[in-house]
């Protein structure tokens, strides 16, 4: 049976690599999370490359130029290096909030049998800050309506085996 | 994009002769000539305490006037004390001669002492001309050397983050994700 995708999570923070926070975007399959990182923007190489050259181009498959709702699913977890959670190898999954700006933490297996961890935060896309305080919604309401929906979604991708290890935050 | 490059350009191009301006001008060195008597007695010196600027190196060449050997030395404070109160002692320079240089290139005090003694003859009064080297703050070109670096840094930091806001929206009119989507794929 092929693989479904259940939906997008557009933005999220991670603490991932050499301490550093990046941002992804990821996308919930009713198989796996596909954690798609965002090119390093902020570092001094790239910073100073239009100042004294051509302006860099962007990567042709940044995640902000990605179709999620086409995208080859094997392509994209293939892709760079973008981290891909198998629910089959999760050991642990927890939601937080904490002042309402909920978070998740997985504890997973990689395909080399390496216990990991990887946690995000749910972080709205700047865009869509604008766009709800337009509607006249305070950031601490928005910020708390995207983690919830960030919930509800891996609520409904999550497949039951694994769901026994998941603390779900209300 | 052409603000950000002119913006970026403009602030190192205020920092490159902020730079110069403090390496170059904002210290310079000061010579200064002082005469130093000793009384007639085997036990007379003359002094001359010396403020180092917080540590500055010092440099310079004496020379007894009469032309007899004397005996030169340059003390830091404790050293001083205890040559003043006549007991043992060590210097941080020290020459027997009737002229010759001294340099401290690496000075851990804020002040010292140049400090002379009759070597050979006691009985008559004798003089001592000291010249030395010291490096000096100029303040006026030190404050304008730091207008000139701060302005620089706030423009370079104001080009960073005009171009950063810039990419910023791109990314967010260029992306078609802003909130969390649910793909209706049926099974």
């Amino acid at each position: 049976m092929a693989e479904r995708r259940i939906g997008l999570i557009p933005n999220a923070t991670t603490i991932v690599r050499a301490g550093q926070d990046e941002n992804c975007r990821i996308l919930v399959t009713d198989r796996r999370l596909i954690m798609a990182f965002d090119a390093p923007k902020s570092s001094l190489k790239l910073g100073l490359k239009g100042v004294f050259g051509k302006e860099a181009d962007e990567p042709p498959e940044a995640p902000e130029e990605i179709d999620f709702a086409k995208v080859d699913i094997d392509r994209l977890a293939r892709m760079n290096d973008n981290i891909v959670i198998p629910y089959f190898s999760v050991d642990k999954l927890k939601i937080d909030a904490i002042l309402g700006v909920y978070s998740f933490g997985v504890l997973y297996k990689n395909e080399e049998n390496k216990k990991l961890w990887v946690g995000a935060t749910f972080v709205p896309p700047e865009a869509l800050l604008r766009m709800r305080k337009a509607e006249g919604l305070n950031r601490r309401e928005i910020i708390k309506q995207y983690g919830q929906k960030c919930q509800e979604l891996l609520k409904r991708a999550l497949p039951s085996s694994t769901s026994l290890n998941v603390e779900w935050k209300q | 994009m052409k603000h950000f490059r002119l913006a970026f350009v403009s602030g190192f191009a205020l920092d490159i002769p902020a730079l110069l301006i403090l390496f170059m001008f904002a210290f310079h060195p000061v010579t200064t000539q002082e005469t130093i008597s000793i009384a007639p007695g085997a036990e007379s010196y003359g002094s001359l305490e010396v403020d180092l600027n917080g540590g500055a190196p010092i440099s310079g060449t004496y020379e007894s006037i009469s032309g007899n050997d004397i005996l030169f030395m340059l003390l830091d404070e404790g050293q001083f004390a205890e040559y003043a109160a006549n007991v043992s002692h060590s210097s941080r320079f020290s020459a027997v001669s009737a002229s010759g240089s001294f340099s401290i290139e690496q000075v851990d005090m804020e002040r010292c002492y140049l400090v002379v003694e009759q070597a050979t003859e006691f009985s008559s009064a004798e003089e001592v001309r000291v010249t030395f080297e010291l490096n000096e703050m100029d303040l006026v070109y030190l404050a304008l050397s730091l207008s000139l670096f701060t302005a620089g840094g706030i423009i370079i930091m104001y080009a960073l983050y005009t171009r950063n806001k810039e990419r910023v929206d791109a990314r967010i009119s260029a992306s078609k994700y802003v909130d969390v989507v649910f793909f209706e794929e049926k099974r």
